[in-house]
């Protein structure tokens, strides 16, 4: 008779005798010509496509008037104090599942002690909210996410300081549509406020109304929180919401499109990104942009004062890096991986510079990651990552591969919220 | 989408191994991976809450192999046969060759316990049954393969 651990040493050693191929190519391909025959539904993800391999060699568009560039500062290493020393009153452990075994994830901040946190009942689909409370180290249910169609996604959530809001799609589907979700903020029996035909890009709470931006061409929209039919912001054509009441005209519809604009959706307030030399993936809070100059980051002011270039350990983080509303999330580059106490990441301070190291690398060079509150429409204020996730590199006749064990129990958080400055 | 090739460059070969042992074969293996992450491709701009990719990819790779057996199980049975002779570098060649024929959704099973590692309410998630199925599933195919069950109640 045999035993059980005889199929799992089976599986394993099986799974060793199967060919290598370049899966990237085999994969693109396989897109290409999927898209070829679903063109109408996929013509943003081609052209989101399109621009990432054009991304390299990307020029600034025509028209830009340019201030004369400061001199290029040179940099020393990068000095990086961990999270925890600089700001232990904004460390939290969250747990990284809830009652019913969802899988949970922080999303952003509700205040100084409280991390929202969004629970999914499937993979990518999120069921309810929760918020967990530093002071207590508890966990509390605000409410469930319904789910009105079949394949429906939330996409954002947006908080004020009396509701959560949040719209969802069906990305599967090929026509535009979505719908709009209010929740009081201290939890209860979410709202629908209205569905509507439109490709929503990223949404907003002002103190009686919700407000919205579409992904192609721009242009943001408001309805009242009472119900009543939406309409457009005067002036926003083309602008994208950043975070209420801030909103950013782009030089192109491409995801890498530098920042051009910086808009005050409350006073009308406009101001132009003094766009730096080759600057590629400019992004700007209210005050402070950063973006990328021949592969180093850059900070600066709106108006291009007090610019500089960072040291280069500091990398950027996916596409866009802005955290809270002064903030930024980098990569640590180390090419050494038996370096030790190599952070995961790095929150950035850009007014003063102040750079805080997240977790700690394990023996591998992909050693863990930070995530930032992908369902955060405003740049999150809650970077988490899992510290118990231990990765190691497992050597054989195939060649190495990266393996992770541990973790899946607890996020360590960061909320930016609670750091005083 | 940098972050997709990136995902791709990363996770690649941990995926079509899981491939190998859900469908038995390299050809096969390669074309579950290529799917499913094509499809995670083209969700990559939209879906933008992305927690875990990789689970993503995990469960549209069972589900596709699962629905493919509803579709060609016969001939599948008839071709279960290994394809390549390196099985036998290790003693387990028989139990390998037998795990071929299995229905694709006892093997499913066995693959997301054993291979995986998951729970079996995970299991019962992913493949959308309960989780008394996934036990009927998994006890029937491991006495097929004459294994004794030992794990199966600390599950």
């Amino acid at each position: 008779m045999r035993g059980e651990q005889d199929l799992i040493r089976t599986l394993r050693t099986a799974a060793e005798q199967v060919e290598r191929i370049d899966l990237a190519e085999a994969v693109a391909a396989r897109r290409r010509s999927r898209r070829t025959r679903q063109r109408s539904r996929t013509l943003l993800a081609a052209a989101a496509v399109v621009a990432i391999v054009a991304g390299t060699t990307f020029a600034l568009s025509g028209g830009q008037e340019r201030r004369p560039q400061p001199a290029v500062t040179p940099s020393a290493p990068a000095s990086i104090t961990p999270a925890g020393k600089l700001w232990p009153q904004a460390i939290a452990k969250v747990p990284a599942t809830n009652s019913t075994g969802w899988k949970m994830y922080p999303v952003t901040a509700l205040s100084p002690t409280e991390v929202l946190l969004i629970a999914n009942s499937a993979f990518e689909k999120a069921g309810r909210l929760e918020v967990y409370d530093m002071a207590r180290k508890k966990t509390r249910v605000l409410g469930d996410i319904p789910s009105p169609r079949k394949k429906y996604y939330l996409q954002h959530i947006a908080v004020s300081s009396r509701y959560i809001a949040w719209y969802g799609e069906t990305p599967q589907d090929p026509d535009k549509w979505a719908d709009f979700w209010i929740m009081p903020r201290a939890g209860g029996t979410p709202k629908r406020l209205a569905e509507v035909a439109a490709d929503v890009d990223r949404i907003g709470l002002t103190d009686d109304a919700l407000v919205w931006s579409l992904k192609a061409g721009g242009g943001v929209y408001r309805m009242p929180l009472t119900g009543g039919s939406p309409s457009p912001l005067p002036g926003t054509k083309g602008l994208r919401l950043m975070s209420w009441p801030w909103a950013g005209g782009f030089a192109s519809e491409r995801p890498d499109a530098n920042q051009t604009r910086v808009v005050n959706l409350e006073t009308g307030r406009s101001a132009d990104v003094s766009l730096p030399d080759q600057v590629e993936m400019m992004q700007c809070h209210a005050e402070w942009c950063t973006g990328i100059v021949d592969s180093r980051m850059v900070v600066q002011r709106v108006d291009g004062s007090a610019r500089k270039t960072l040291p280069f350990e500091l990398r950027p983080h996916g596409a866009r890096w802005l955290l809270g509303d002064r903030y930024a999330l980098f990569q640590v580059y180390e090419p050494d991986r038996e370096k030790k106490g190599v952070p995961l990441g790095a929150v950035y301070d850009l007014a003063t510079g102040v750079t805080a190291g997240l977790g700690e690398r394990s023996g591998a060079p992909l050693g863990g990651n930070v995530g930032m509150g992908g369902s955060s429409s405003s740049p999150s204020l809650t970077p988490f990552w899992d510290a118990d996730l231990q990765y190691y590199e497992k050597c054989g006749s195939g060649g190495c591969e990266i393996k992770g064990r541990g973790g899946g129990k607890e996020y360590t958080v960061v909320n930016l919220a609670a750091v005083t400055r | 989408m940098e972050d997709f090739d990136e995902f791709v460059r990363a996770r690649g070969d941990a995926l079509l191994r899981y491939g190998y042992v859900l469908s038995g074969n390299s050809e096969d293996a390669a074309d579950l991976v290529q799917e499913a992450l094509a499809r995670l491709g083209d969700a990559w701009t939209r879906v933008r809450n992305k927690h875990d990719p990789e689970g993503y990819v995990r469960t549209t790779m069972v589900r596709l192999h699962i629905r493919s057996w509803r579709r060609r199980h016969r001939e599948d049975l008839v071709a279960a046969v290994p394809e390549r002779g390196e099985h036998d570098r290790y003693g387990d060649a028989d139990l390998w060759a037998e795990l071929q024929e299995l229905p694709r959704k006892q093997r499913a099973v066995l693959v997301l316990r054993y291979y995986e590692d998951l729970p079996d309410q995970e299991i019962a998630d992913i493949l959308g049954v309960s989780r008394g199925t996934v036990r009927s599933q998994a006890a029937r195919a491991l006495d097929k393969l004459r294994i004794k069950r030992v794990l199966q109640e600390a599950r």
